[in-house]
């Protein structure tokens, strides 16, 4: 048995508006409003839960699971060392440093599957991953990037087309110096020493052998590391990159290269 | 993390030991997940010939453990608390680390002065609890007006 139709564009008669009343004349109250009942969103007291989220840091979380499909795919590769810049050229992350983004965290969703021996270098890393990634005979840094870095790093090429010589990375607040300085984190300004020991303890930990990375032919690759204060890896602080005509410009002044190289 | 046994640390356990590792899946609710990944990890090692524990803490382990040992021998620790297989081994390998410690650690020998001491302190104490009511019940005596 068919509909009786109203016809009309818009569906006709009543317009799908119903019968009389506010409902029909456009005329209802506000969104939340309880016809007089103290709404529930007054009702409730306040308490501080988003207080100072503005002011909180945010991490990206970076799954194994999708590093995996990422070096799958070959968006990103592992045979070089793999950066927030490499991420975020192969569209694995978004970044976003103005929404109080610091970067870039590994989790462990996909711990069970990751296979891949990489050099990766992110912000916050969660014991598993690190634990995951050293046993596939891989190298993991934390690292901190101010917000400014952050930005540079993310975008890079907008970034040269300004002509500004690459600035300094600044060091990390006071706390999150802890944080960096620790080896179980595998902080970037940790003692390498403690990290190697904290490399031992985890595979004690975790129950696997250690690969030894020294007899590693990528061993090279997989220790380089970047200087606390640059921000890419082939660049130093006080250099201009012109793309125009693919040069790099580096300062002479010994007043600009004493401060740059402090 | 420092490993908190007083037995020598973790290394004698991946290494020297021959732990028989094995995983399957683990139970619980969980849809496709819980049905098809390997996450239950399960630890198993010959407990009479384990020469990597002392031979006191071996009886020890045979008979505070007795319910986890199979007729072979074997001492079998499961675990499947997390998401992660990785995990799950770690948490195996703490439990048996654990049990080891458990079984090893000597119990404490207190000595005669401080048995001695605890007894004295006992008493003392009681002395004072009885000395304070007989002070209390003598002001509350001291209060009542008996006219003879």
């Amino acid at each position: 048995k068919e509909r009786r139709r109203g016809r009309g564009r818009y569906g006709g008669r009543k317009c799908g508006r119903g019968h009389k009343g506010e409902r029909q004349r456009g005329n209802r109250p506000r969104l939340g409003f309880e016809g007089g009942q103290t709404p529930f969103y007054l009702a409730i007291p306040k308490y501080g839960f988003n207080e100072g989220h503005s002011l909180r840091r945010q991490y990206q979380p970076l799954s194994l699971q999708r590093l995996q499909y990422l070096i799958d795919l070959g968006r990103v590769d592992p045979t070089q060392p793999i950066d927030l810049t490499q991420l975020t050229n192969a569209r694995g992350v978004t970044v976003q440093p103005l929404k109080r983004d610091y970067g870039v965290q590994l989790v462990e969703e996909g711990a069970d599957i990751f296979s891949a021996k990489v050099n990766i270098e992110v912000q916050r890393a969660s014991e598993l991953a690190i634990a995951t990634i050293e046993k596939n005979g891989g190298v993991v840094t934390t690292s901190f990037y101010d917000p400014r870095s952050l930005e540079i790093l993310c975008k890079p090429v907008v970034f040269f087309l300004r002509g500004q010589p690459i600035p300094k990375r600044m060091l990390p607040p006071e706390e999150l110096v802890r944080y960096y300085t620790d080896a179980r984190n595998r902080g970037y300004l940790a003692d390498p020493s403690k990290v190697a020991e904290a490399r031992l303890e985890l595979a004690k930990k975790y129950g696997y052998v250690l690969p030894d990375i020294t007899k590693d032919e990528l061993f090279t690759m997989l220790s380089a590391r970047k200087d606390p204060r640059q921000i890419f890896f082939g660049l130093a602080p006080g250099w201009i990159v012109n793309m125009a005509d693919k040069k790099i410009l580096k300062p002479t002044d010994e007043r600009l290269l004493k401060y740059y190289s402090s | 993390m420092a490993p908190r046994s007083s037995f020598s640390p973790g290394t004698t356990i991946t290494k020297r030991a021959r732990l028989t590792v094995s995983y399957c899946r683990s139970s619980g609710p969980g849809g496709q997940r819980v049905n098809k990944v390997n996450t239950k990890a399960e630890v198993r090692f010959h407990l009479a010939s384990a020469d990597w524990i002392p031979e006191a803490a071996r009886q020890k382990m045979a008979s505070m453990h007795r319910n986890k040992i199979n007729r072979a021998g074997e001492l079998i620790v499961n675990s499947e608390e997390s998401r992660y297989q990785m995990r799950n081994l770690a948490i195996c390998l703490e439990k048996i680390r654990t049990m080891v410690t458990e079984a090893t650690e000597k119990p404490e020998v207190v000595s005669k002065e401080t048995t001695q001491k605890l007894i004295e302190r006992v008493e003392k104490m009681n002395r004072e609890r009885l000395r304070q009511k007989k002070i209390h019940s003598d002001i509350k005596q001291s209060r009542k007006a008996d006219f003879d």
